[in-house]
């Protein structure tokens, strides 16, 4: 007699009406005929297609059932019974469930909120922001994610599929109401049609006209509450840089899922007049951000051809280095677009990946608890099963009462994930900066998913146990030979190892990234931040009086030093100017430049590697002197270059002149960036009647009573600038802020590895209890023949520990592999110090050790007389 | 309103192979001896569903037989035609020689003369 696999007679057993036993019995004749005449895996297959041909059955056969209200109830008190018995296990579970949920939670709150950007204006997958690759002299080519004035003007009649286009200029400005000034950091110069291609609500005025007018101005529903007190203000008067704009409209502000945060939009025709020449006529630069809405035949490779057709003819620019633009999906811009001149930071969809990826993780490392726990616990329910058997229980009725079970605890990890979901979502929302809330009573998806997930458990992990215990024969469970299979089960085995490796790979992660950070933090930047102020020069007005401010603050004697930029000295050098080493050299190259004051240098603490720094004896220095640093030097290939003659530029943000000067030093190479891109070539001079002006001040500070210094430094703004208002920033915090992406992921990885780390470690721990419970009569036996408890705590262990040390030849290689794809994104980097597996290994093992000893020592200290007189 | 009684063709194939088979018919009888007979196949779901049919409307009746410790030790479900299903089969069998007998002269042209 042929029997079918232990698999196929389980669903059989599921799928016959319990009161047609001879249904069974024909299934298994026929099975049989079928193995002997042709193959087994024919019968397997045939046997499968039965049995889904037998499953409508089950709706029509009527079951003589007593009450199901009353099965119903009886399974939830044998529920509740085994949950308050085993309170451990039950405890085990239910927290193991209800954090990784809660953390699923508000993983797929933030994944959505990810996804959802820039997706509520209407329309938005016809909209398409226009960004460019910009040529910077030779092969190098720089992106941006803004192009120039020109390109709306240059496109705007002459490409097919454009139904609007607009160009957006996201800055802060002062606008006064009245007479009171107010800093208005979000706002926006854009074109009468932005409306059209960004299309929003507007709760007064008319989208379509209300930015027609030069003196018009649109603001939302918050600007208008702000400023004055209701969103009644059509017709209202407000005032930017002495002008007057009227107010002709309001809309719903934009949601804080958008790209970009502006609260006013004024019209481009009315601040024209303040850009400067360079902004109006230059095709190459790049000022601000074009956007355009598509007609409905729209294809975008052809959009790009004709854009790179008008630059070849109306601007005549046919060579290499003639700017390519190209369009970027609106949809796609919060998470894919990465360029250095976003309109604000960015998420990345290698975030959102992982964060999804580490849900998965973590509600798996819970459910794995969850089924190996009940599982062992299952072995000690063998009599209940068996008399339940024995008394004419059937298959389907067992599996339900473990289903109970598991519904029982699942329903209450879930409204505890929930409640913990509630409580901690302001912690997350700091850490993640996102206002994020939910309704689990109104929110589709978490709504559903709570009950997919509460229908997964409860079925699913409930029916485990009953797989196992099913497939024991009842005298076996009755009498007290009762050796289970599953004992030494592969899949609880490979369960525990996957478990550990994730929590390897996490902890192993997360000290790479400490190390990494540790590492930064720790690396000389070349120049000092400590006790820095940066402030602003916000106007070229203030910016002339430099001077004066100098001289003001330097009078207070906690000011140490004062000096000034044209570059904040915590970013990239965004300014190129062209340079000849040799005048005769036919083309120049292009080199990252900005203007310092005579004592930026010393100010900054950074170091001469050779020649000399400004001076002011040296009255020359103003027209002539060029300070290099290290990079630059090898990257104009110049060696020996003190003294040696450089012929660059200088602009003024209108005119261009001629500087040709000499070479008078060689600073050694610090970061104005982040530690993630390689210090730039930079050339540095003074400020002068033909460069830029000053933008930053650096202010050194000594470290006693910081307040009352800042205080006086905002006195002396006030009385030098009042006009705008005071605004600064600690040097070292804006340094910090570079790698808040990395402290971000730093803090989020460290919470994940505590978590697996104390599942894996729970449910270890559940699992030894009903190990040691099962065999305390052998450790009775091997007490009374001598074993002592270091011994018997030895042979408890082993078998586990050898797992955990398996998950650590797995988790190692894959944690090396993806930390080493992390840190190749840092141009300054450690090398992954072995030693932190070593450690990660040896901590994990120790984890697992102390978990597995408790219940060890317990059960190695009872008495053998007790654990082997039983009956 | 007249009473429905009519049989469907399986239900009529699956009576009359009963009969055919008399003590023996139980679920496999049945179902192997219409796929010799027939040259169809038929499914286990469709064969028991429709037992269970007829046994509800009272054409059938059936009794298990003694569990043997073949077929994983489960009894053999022997089915019989009970009266109402044996007047059923006769009226069905009835109607239809009936409907043969009055079709006209020359309309079947492959069997021009039936009866």
């Amino acid at each position: 007699m042929t029997e079918p696999p232990k698999i196929l007679l389980l669903l059989l057993d599921i799928s016959c009406p319990e009161s047609r036993p001879d249904l069974k019995g024909d299934f298994l004749e026929l099975y049989d005929y079928r193995a002997t005449k042709k193959s087994r895996s024919e019968a397997n297959r045939k046997l499968l297609r039965d049995i889904l041909s037998i499953l409508p059955l089950n709706f029509i056969v009527k079951e003589k059932r007593n009450k199901p209200v009353a099965m119903f109830s009886t399974n939830l008190k044998i529920a509740r019974r085994n949950l308050v018995k085993n309170k451990m296990y039950t405890a085990i579970n239910i927290a193991g469930l209800s954090v990784s949920l809660s953390i699923c939670i508000l993983i797929t709150l933030f994944v959505r909120d990810e996804l959802s950007f820039d997706r509520h204006f209407h329309g938005a997958d016809k909209v398409y922001r226009i960004a460019g690759s910009y040529s910077q002299g030779g092969a190098d080519r720089v992106m941006s994610a803004q192009t120039t004035y020109l390109v709306k003007p240059l496109i705007e009649n002459d490409v097919e599929g454009l139904e609007s286009i607009t160009r957006a200029d996201f800055t802060g400005d002062v606008i006064t109401i009245g007479d009171k000034p107010y800093a208005e950091s979000r706002m926006v110069y854009a074109d009468s049609t932005f409306f059209d291609v960004f299309k929003t609500p507007f709760l007064k005025g008319d989208a379509t006209t209300a930015l027609d007018r030069p003196e018009n101005v649109v603001v939302d529903k918050s600007t208008a509450e702000k400023y004055f007190g209701t969103d009644d203000v059509l017709g209202k008067i407000l005032d930017l840089r002495g002008k007057q704009f009227v107010i002709t409209g309001v809309f719903e502000p934009f949601p804080q899922n958008t790209h970009f945060e502006c609260h006013l939009v004024f019209p481009i025709s009315g601040i024209k007049q303040w850009y400067a020449d360079w902004i109006l006529t230059n095709a190459s630069g790049t000022s601000l951000y074009t956007y355009i809405r598509s007609k409905d035949t729209f294809s975008v490779d052809g959009f790009e051809a004709a854009i790179s057709k008008q630059v070849a003819n109306r601007w005549g620019w046919k060579d290499a280095g003639a700017p390519k633009y190209f369009l970027q999906p609106l949809t796609s811009i919060h998470l894919k677009s990465h360029f250095g001149d976003e309109t604000g930071v960015n998420g990345s969809i290698t975030t959102v990946y992982i964060f999804s990826a580490t849900a998965i993780v973590i509600f798996l490392l819970a459910c794995i608890n969850y089924i190996n726990l009940t599982t062992a616990a299952s072995f000690q329910r063998g009599k209940e099963v068996g008399m339940k058997k024995v008394l004419g229980s059937t298959t389907r009725m067992q599996l339900l009462q473990f289903q109970t079970e598991s519904f029982v605890v699942a329903i209450a990890a879930m409204t505890i994930a929930l409640i913990l979901a509630k409580l901690t979502i302001p912690t997350f929302n700091q850490l993640s900066g996102k206002t994020l809330d939910f309704n689990p009573f109104v929110d589709p998806i978490i709504g559903g998913g709570i009950l997919v997930i509460l229908i997964l458990v409860g079925a699913l992990a409930g029916a485990a146990p009953a797989l196992v215990l099913l497939r024991t024969s009842t005298i076996g469970m009755l009498t007290d030979k009762l050796e289970l299979r599953g004992s030494k089960s592969y899949l609880r085995s490979a369960l525990i190892i996957f478990q550990f490796s994730i929590s390897i790979i996490l902890i192993a992660s997360t000290l790479i990234v400490m190390d990494q950070i540790s590492f930064i933090r720790k690396s000389d930047l070349g120049i000092s931040p400590e006790s820095v102020i940066l402030i602003p020069l916000q106007t070229e007005k203030i910016a002339s009086t430099y001077e004066l401010i100098k001289n003001e603050l330097l009078r207070n004697p906690a000011v140490i030093s004062v000096s000034a930029s044209s570059n904040k000295t915590t970013e990239r050098v965004g300014n190129w100017r062209q340079y000849k080493v040799d005048p005769a050299q036919k083309d120049a190259v292009s080199c990252p430049s900005t203007v310092v004051s005579i004592d930026f240098f010393e100010a900054m603490k950074a170091t001469m590697v050779s020649g000399r720094t400004f001076s002011k004896e040296h009255t020359t220095d103003v027209l002539n002197a060029y300070i290099l640093n290290e990079s630059a030097v090898e990257f104009l290939g110049l060696s020996d270059p003190i003294g040696k003659s450089l012929n660059g530029s200088t602009f003024t943000e209108s005119k261009w002149f001629v500087r040709n000067g000499e070479i008078i030093g060689v600073v050694k190479d610090f970061h104005f960036a982040s530690l993630h891109d390689k210090v730039q070539p930079v050339v540095f001079c003074l400020a002068s009647e033909q460069t830029e002006g000053y933008n930053w001040l650096e202010v050194k500070i000594s470290n006693d009573d910081i307040p009352k210094t800042i205080k006086s430094l905002e006195a002396v703004w006030a009385s030098v600038a009042g006009e705008r208002p005071f605004e600064f920033e600690f040097m070292d915090e804006a340094v910090a802020n570079h790698y808040q992406a990395e402290d971000r992921f730093l803090k989020i990885f460290t919470t994940f590895s505590v978590l697996s780390i104390l599942l894996g470690g729970l449910g270890l721990f559940g699992l030894t209890a009903f190990m040691t419970k099962k065999r305390m009569k052998e450790i009775g036996i091997r007490r009374i023949m001598g074993a002592s408890v270091p011994v018997l705590i030895r042979i408890l262990s082993v078998d586990f520990l050898k797992l955990v040390l398996i998950a650590n030849v797995i988790g190692w290689p894959i944690a090396w592999y993806f930390m080493s794809g992390w840190l190749s994104g840092f141009a300054y980097r450690i090398n992954i110090d072995p030693r932190i597996f070593i450690v990660t290994g040896v901590v994990v093992l120790l984890i697992a050790f102390l978990c597995i000893l408790y219940h060890s020592l317990k059960v190695s200290r009872v008495n053998p007389m007790k654990s082997l007189r039983s009956e | 309103m007249f009473k429905r009684s009519n049989l469907g063709e399986f239900e009529e194939i699956v009576m009359l192979t009963i009969g055919v088979l008399g003590e023996t018919a139980y679920g496999l009888a049945i179902k192997e001896e219409i796929e010799t007979r027939l040259k169809r196949p038929v499914s286990m779901g469709a064969l028991h569903t429709g037992l269970y049919r007829l046994e509800q409307k009272g054409y059938l009746k059936s009794k298990l037989g003694k569990p043997t410790n073949v077929r994983g030790g489960k009894p053999k479900r022997f089915f019989a035609v009970t009266n109402g299903g044996q007047i059923a089969l006769k009226k069905a069998m009835e109607s239809r020689q009936q409907l043969w007998k009055d079709i006209p002269e020359g309309v079947f042209k492959l069997f021009p003369s039936q009866l």
